[in-house]
């Protein structure tokens, strides 16, 4: 596409680079821009340029923060003994919104995934042991995707975590609710009969 | 009153769209016997693997699904009618790239995992290439044989991808250590704790349905060659001879210096015995293509017992190097009800033709021109 601006142009080609966006979106946005007050487009810049360079990682769960140690490790009232590992600080914020959850998390940064080249070095593993040496933590709860590479970093953390006699759990997995029984596949249906629970 | 050939699963017709040497094409079949006839390379094959896409979702002939796609257009599907007992299914499998990945539909909804379609419609083809399964090395009858076993049952689909899925990821980890640092021992105890629990169910499923198949294969050797031989298949694994943990632990040295994994179930061979010496040493052409006719009567006729559905048989180029007589008393097996719907290919239209009358076998006649056919 030719724009009348190099300015306009540079702009669209900036954003377009966002996931999810084309050229056409990015126009419309930088066209939108223009429209507003200039004051809108400095705190666009401002907000992102801040983001960039003050973004933190909580030195204790790997989540994202804006200090050193993150508002959920700091937060008195959650149960410290307890520690939620997950692949993605996107987790957390889904097991948040239950609203069942008072513990604490550990962010793995990533799967064990040999076909990607990367090993139990390459997440925040070692960080998770030296949690559970360091802090009373009676229970680490596995909340990691049923996939194959979830699978195995949730069977090499609980190799590992055994060593330290600390209980190991792991999210129940079933039949969704809402779902009708005939549709669920198989796989997750005998699993679901093998993990039934008292009614 | 409906006769038994009415509850027979069969495929009544089929509509390609750009597959392979065909833009368009819409034929309705015989419900027992179909024969098609051309010189080669006219596209009598193409048709049976646009049959077996349809009915699998997979390649009769191990090609990707690009590879069926006619010279210039963007993708094909093909589409068919299928009647199973009193009910008739509409089941689609199409491949356009630009769009989707390859995708089956039953009755117009899309079928979510393709392993859960596989062993759906059973069916077992013969193609020349099969000779390689006494020729060549044990790979070919792998493949063969889980790929019959898979539909056999889906428990034992489900056990090969895992433990497939498992093996490449400790190939590669294996790769990585040779290359890198020390192997992590924690990680492999993991994979091999995960790759017992999907090799062992593996096992006595090989066991038990090699076992199933010698009678059969005995039993349609017999009635093909009248007699005389003796044939069976033995079932070679591994772990007849120690654990899966011994195998990997004593191979450990091996596997990080070679980057892959030397020994384990997906090692495991058929031997193909005629008069208890290997068929790779000591058959003539005609009993070779004896047994691999019986062996796969045999694979059919064990869908039907344990399923309870006639697979569709798909013979391509059979009757070259089958004398006569054993080309009738295989017309006579397939007139058995058990034996569903088959499909032939054949070179010679004139030798079909008179074999259809002397045998009084109800069917139909195609003849395949360039990207045609037509019944006769």
């Amino acid at each position: 596409m030719h724009y009348s601006s190099k300015l306009i142009e540079r702009a669209v080609e900036e954003i377009a680079k966002l996931p999810g966006i084309g050229k056409k979106s990015a126009l419309r946005i930088v066209l939108h821009l223009l429209k507003q007050e200039p004051r809108q487009t400095h705190q666009l810049a401002e907000a992102l340029l801040q983001l960039r360079d003050h973004i933190q990682y909580c030195k204790e769960c790997h989540n994202i923060a804006d200090e050193a140690i993150c508002s959920l490790c700091s937060d008195p009232r959650r149960h410290r003994e307890t520690i939620c590992v997950v692949e993605h600080f996107k987790d957390i914020a889904a097991i948040e919104r239950t609203g069942h959850y008072q513990g604490l998390y550990h962010v793995l940064g990533g799967l064990i995934s040999p076909i990607d080249g990367v090993g139990p070095q390459d997440i925040h593993i070692e960080s998770l042991l030296q949690r559970v040496q360091k802090h009373k933590v009676e229970e680490v709860i596995l909340a990691l995707s049923s996939t194959m590479e979830g699978d195995t970093t949730a069977f090499y953390l609980t190799k590992r975590l055994k060593e330290l006699q600390v209980k190991v759990t792991a999210l129940a997995r079933g039949v969704p609710i809402g779902s009708e029984l005939e549709f669920t596949d198989e796989l997750t249906l005998a699993r679901s009969l093998l993990g039934r629970v008292e009614f | 009153m409906p006769s038994k050939l009415d509850s027979m699963t069969h495929l009544k017709n089929i509509s390609l769209t750009d597959f392979k040497s065909y833009a368009s094409l819409k034929l309705s079949f015989h419900e027992k016997l179909n024969i098609l006839v051309g010189q080669n390379g006219v596209g009598k094959t193409n048709l049976l693997e646009a049959i077996y896409w349809l009915l699998t979702g997979k390649s009769l002939q191990g090609h990707s699904e690009r590879h069926a796609i006619r010279y210039g257009s963007e993708g094909w599907s093909v589409e068919g009618e299928i009647a199973e007992e009193e009910r008739l299914h509409h089941v689609r499998c199409a491949f356009y790239p630009k769009q989707d990945r390859k995708a089956v539909f039953i009755d117009g909804s899309r079928v979510e995992r393709l392993l859960d379609y596989y062993g759906r419609f059973p069916v077992v083809s013969f193609t020349p290439n099969d000779i390689d399964l006494i020729r060549e090395a044990a790979e070919q009858r792998r493949r063969t044989m889980d790929a019959f076993f898979a539909q056999l049952s889906q428990e034992y689909a489900v056990h090969l991808v895992q433990y497939h899925a498992l093996l490449r990821r400790r190939n590669a980890l294996l790769k990585q250590w040779r290359e890198q640092h020390a192997p992590d021992v924690a990680l492999l105890e993991v994979f091999h704790m995960r790759m017992e629990q999907e090799a062992y169910p593996l096992y006595d499923l090989r066991r038990r349905f090699t076992g199933e198949l010698n009678p059969l294969v005995s039993f349609y050797y017999e009635k093909l060659s009248g007699g005389k031989e003796f044939i069976k298949i033995e079932y070679r694994s591994q772990l007849s001879e120690a654990s899966l943990q011994q195998l990997w632990q004593e191979s450990l040295p091996t596997d990080l210096k070679m980057g892959f994994t030397s020994k384990g179930i997906h090692r495991d061979d058929w031997l193909l015995l005629l008069n208890d010496v290997p068929m790779k040493w000591s058959s003539s052409q005609g009993q070779r293509k004896t047994f691999l006719v019986a062996l796969k009567l045999a694979m059919s006729d064990l869908l039907f017992r344990r399923k309870q559905q006639n697979p569709l048989l798909l013979l391509d180029d059979i009757f070259d190097k089958l004398d006569a007589e054993r080309v009738s008393a295989l017309l006579q097996l397939v007139r058995q009800q058990r034996l569903g719907q088959v499909f032939i290919t054949d070179t010679e239209p004139e030798r079909m033709q008179r074999l259809l009358a002397e045998s009084h076998l109800p069917g139909a006649l195609f003849e395949v021109k360039q990207g045609r056919a037509v019944q006769l």
